[in-house]
């Protein structure tokens, strides 16, 4: 078999496996049949059964969806500024020194709201 | 998707940053297929597909479409990540039990399925320690299913040399076998 026709036979094998198609060698002509051609088909067949598609856990897809959206909002409201060369490092910094200033932000209130209720006059507290 | 469709969406998307969620829903089970035949574990492929969209998040202005698909600049964006991965870790990861494809559901006898479990396991370690270009080919193809055209604009190169690497690859990962079977 002449180098450049076995491989048109081996790629219109491989699509056929693409479209779920084990019909392995048995469209070929029988000439084609040889020995040596017979065990990349069977090779294909076996690569294709090992490479199954996996697929991402509905959480993961989630939640990366909810950050890349969050930060998509961020970007369009201007909060999330992206220099043109900056890093994806340096993305990842901006948004967590972000996260931070607003954790700690959350925290002075907590803090405040609770000092406040403890400095209340003996009058104003309930019993 | 059709070229136009794709078009669309990443127009939609440079205007407006939250438009880029429909690009994610279409491609992100790809790109996480992609990365974890290359990875091997779940881990690792879930930090390298949040990588890739991020990537592609940033830097979607610098896309132009001039006849390469997004889907092709997204696949590239995947390559280079696993890339760095290796680089960066110096190692080539072992296959976990949770990319076998599932065997013993029918009436399979135990010796049997024992077998097969390890050959392709045995399978899937000498395809990673293919070249990246083969692996990444292997798995365009059966993994993804795409066609030799699509492979060849995705992986820069005609469709006749996609043919041809195809080849070459199947050889290569036959004697990898055959060294196996005899080492």
């Amino acid at each position: 078999m002449e180098h450049k026709d076995l491989l048109e036979v081996l790629a219109a094998h491989a699509d056929q496996l693409g479209c779920g198609s084990t019909d392995s060698a048995q469209d070929l002509p029988p000439a084609e049949q040889a020995e040596e051609l017979r065990s990349l088909l069977q090779l294909a067949e076996q690569v294709k059964a090992a490479l199954a598609p996996v697929g991402p856990s509905p959480a993961y897809k989630r939640r990366l969806a909810l950050d890349l959206t969050e930060m998509a909002s961020r970007r369009r409201s201007g909060d999330l500024l992206i220099a043109p060369h900056s890093s994806n490092r340096e993305v990842i910094i901006r948004a967590a020194i972000g996260s931070a200033v607003a954790l700690a932000g959350g925290i002075v209130y907590l803090v405040r709201t609770h000092m406040q209720g403890r400095s209340r006059p003996i009058g104003q507290v309930r019993t | 998707m059709k070229g136009e469709q794709e078009r669309v969406l990443v127009e939609r998307a440079r205007n407006d940053p939250v438009a880029f969620a429909a690009l994610y829903e279409v491609y992100v089970d790809r790109v996480y297929n992609y990365i974890y035949q290359r990875t091997g574990n779940r881990s690792d492929a879930e930090d390298l597909t949040a990588r890739t969209f991020l990537k592609a998040f940033v830097h979607l202005e610098h896309y132009v479409f001039r006849g390469i698909p997004f889907s092709a600049w997204l696949y590239r964006i995947a390559h280079n990540a696993v890339a760095n991965w290796y680089r960066d870790r110096r190692r080539h990861q072992g296959v976990s039990l949770d990319a076998l494809v599932a065997y013993g559901e029918d009436d399979e006898k135990p010796e049997d399925v024992a077998q097969a479990r390890q050959e392709q396991l045995t399978l899937l370690e000498a395809i990673r320690r293919l070249p990246p270009e083969r692996q990444q080919l292997l798995i365009l193809k059966f993994s993804d299913g795409l066609r030799n055209a699509e492979i060849a604009r995705i992986m820069g190169r005609t469709e006749g040399a996609i043919k041809s690497l195809y080849h070459r690859t199947l050889l290569a990962l036959r004697r990898e076998l055959q060294n196996d079977k005899m080492g």
